[in-house]
């Protein structure tokens, strides 16, 4: 089970003896969103199939894991992606995590401090004149930035 | 205090991913984020660090099936082909030259890539290029080269001697390359204030041999100043540096030049000769040298000498080790050093690079060595009764399954 905090749910029910009636028990996921929830049941039925239709090929799973993402990448905005991390995070799902975070790398490569500091919802808390001093030491880095 | 929307262990998931370029920038978001992504140096594991070791995607940048190790031994050239995942020794084969049985430094790998082996003959100025899967066993212990084809020399134009020469692939086209830059003095008769005198010239021209067509193509140099450099090894004083190497389509050579040290790249698919700067090594008398590649990043090896240097230039101990690496060529400001190993002094050269920043070292009792510089650690390849004059290069073999492993 790819979703693992809820693989850990059934596991406790099992030691408690409680007769899981697996389509019909509810699981309290209180930090998952019902729409990031979606998309990532969606990525996870995706992923499954794949590997099961590729059974050997893991060259071609990987090829047509990628073709997904990449045309899954188009619906989801950048904002939402902070959404869909934590909420794979939250459910210890590992390789919808990773992707994720790749996405988001790729998202922020070429960008602005500025664009960077929004995103993760950072401020600046160097001293007085710090800031400008890294700057000014390591000025190539910020050539060929994306505007913002 | 700044904190994320997002958890720590997280963000550095994230900035794990990104090139070295970006994540120096991105030092400065904030305090955390500097703390975070660290300084590149190679004494502790951080972010920054890893970014420049680890090659980022393995899937596109697979690692070679092959390292070839060249030594002389017995008057003999040998190429041996290591396995560059465990490094154990799979074969070896002798390369030999048909009328000719050239001395140590004589022939020298100038890159390896796609399965061709590109040879240079220094005295002779010839260019071999070999394919070491058309070579055929003998019944004795090694094979011998065969499948070694030597391209048209430079000689039938008399007096041009060849100042450079490089090997690669050409992925657009699709075709392997040679480059080859010659250089001569034209002497011309001139008549001044009414007699007539000697006068010269120098003339250099650069061509590019292909080998889908077979010959040699006049291509422009630019305006790249090419200095004083030698073709691909040099000795000097006792040692033999090397100055050239290649990755990715692009070959590299390090420049003498009066006004300061340059490395000129040529990259094989635009046919264009490009330079940048090098940083300031520092103030000492003189440099032992070795220009190399770190996962996809151009790096110097630079070893600083106070006086003259002896046979091995790490006899009189101790001798520091100083490894820069060019995070954006063209851009002397990109340059890092990543750190300063104090050398042990069994130590004689630095060969190269493996996987994660080890390095290859040649010792004292000319054997080959693989060093961890997080670790300290050594390790002893036993590659035994191999003379002096090592030469590394990553080779990438099409038809692996064609090699007979020879013990």
């Amino acid at each position: 089970m790819k979703f693992c905090a809820v693989k850990q749910y059934f596991d406790d029910e099992n030691n408690n003896n409680i007769t899981s009636g697996a389509s019909t028990t509810m699981i309290p996921l209180p930090n998952v969103e019902s729409h990031p929830l979606a998309i990532l049941i969606t990525y996870c039925k995706k992923h499954l199939k794949i590997k099961a239709n590729n059974a050997d090929n893991k060259k071609e799973t990987e090829k047509e894991m990628e073709q997904y993402e990449q045309e899954l990448l188009k619906k989801v905005m950048p904002q939402e992606l902070t959404e869909l991390i934590l909420a794979a995070n939250y459910l210890n799902f590992k390789e919808a995590l990773d992707f994720f975070c790749r996405a988001v790398a790729s998202a922020i490569q070429n960008k602005s401090i500025e664009f960077v500091r929004k995103f993760f919802g950072l401020e600046s808390d160097f001293e007085l004149g710090e800031e400008e001093k890294l700057r000014e030491e390591f000025a190539w880095s910020f050539e060929g930035v994306d505007e913002d | 205090m700044s904190t994320s929307f997002l958890p720590e262990a997280i963000v550095e998931n994230i900035l794990s991913r990104l090139p070295p370029k970006t994540l120096i920038r991105f030092r400065c978001v904030s305090k955390t984020w500097l703390a975070l992504i660290g300084t590149p140096d190679f004494l502790f594991k951080n972010i920054l660090n890893h970014s420049i070791l680890v090659p980022n995607n393995t899937a596109q940048n697979p690692n070679p099936p092959f390292l070839l190790v060249k030594a002389f031994n017995n008057r003999k050239h040998i190429c041996n082909f290591l396995s560059y995942d465990t490094l154990d020794c799979l074969f070896h084969i002798q390369v030999q030259l048909d009328f000719r049985s050239p001395g140590p430094l004589d022939l020298q790998i100038v890159a390896s890539c796609h399965g061709l082996i590109c040879l240079y003959d220094r005295p002779y100025q010839d260019v071999y290029l070999w394919n070491p899967t058309t070579s055929s066993s003998s019944s004795s212990s090694s094979s011998s080269s065969s499948g070694l084809s030597r391209l048209t020399p430079v000689s039938p134009r008399p007096n041009w001697y060849v100042k450079i020469v490089g090997f690669g692939f050409d992925p657009i086209s699709n075709d392997f390359k040679v480059v080859r830059v010659v250089e001569r003095f034209a002497v011309f008769n001139i008549f001044v204030k009414g007699l007539l005198k000697n006068s010269f010239r120098k003339e250099i021209e650069a061509e590019v041999y292909r080998v889908s067509s077979g010959s040699w193509r006049r291509i422009d140099l630019g305006p790249v100043i090419f200095g004083i450099q030698w073709v691909s090894t040099t000795y000097m004083k006792g040692l033999q540096w090397v100055y050239t190497t290649y990755m990715n389509g692009v070959f590299f050579w390090w420049t003498k030049q009066e006004v300061g040290d340059k490395i000129i790249a040529f990259d094989f698919s635009d046919e264009i000769f490009k330079t940048t700067s090098l940083p300031e090594i520092g103030n000492a008398d003189t440099y032992s040298c070795k220009l190399t590649v770190l996962n996809s990043f151009v790096a110097i090896l630079v070893i600083p000498h106070d006086h003259v240097v002896m046979r091995s230039c790490f006899e009189i101990w101790p001798h520091f080790l100083d490894i820069w690496v060019l995070l954006e060529f063209g851009v002397k400001e990109s340059w890092n050093k990543l750190f300063t190993i104090t050398t042990p002094s069994s130590w004689r050269r630095p060969l190269g690079f493996w996987k994660n920043g080890e390095l290859f070292i040649e010792n004292g009792n000319n054997q080959l060595v693989l060093y961890d510089p997080f670790t300290k650690i050594e390790k002893n390849l036993q590659l035994n009764g191999i003379e002096e004059y090592f030469g590394i290069e990553e080779y990438f073999c099409l038809f692996p399954n064609n090699f007979q492993v020879v013990p």
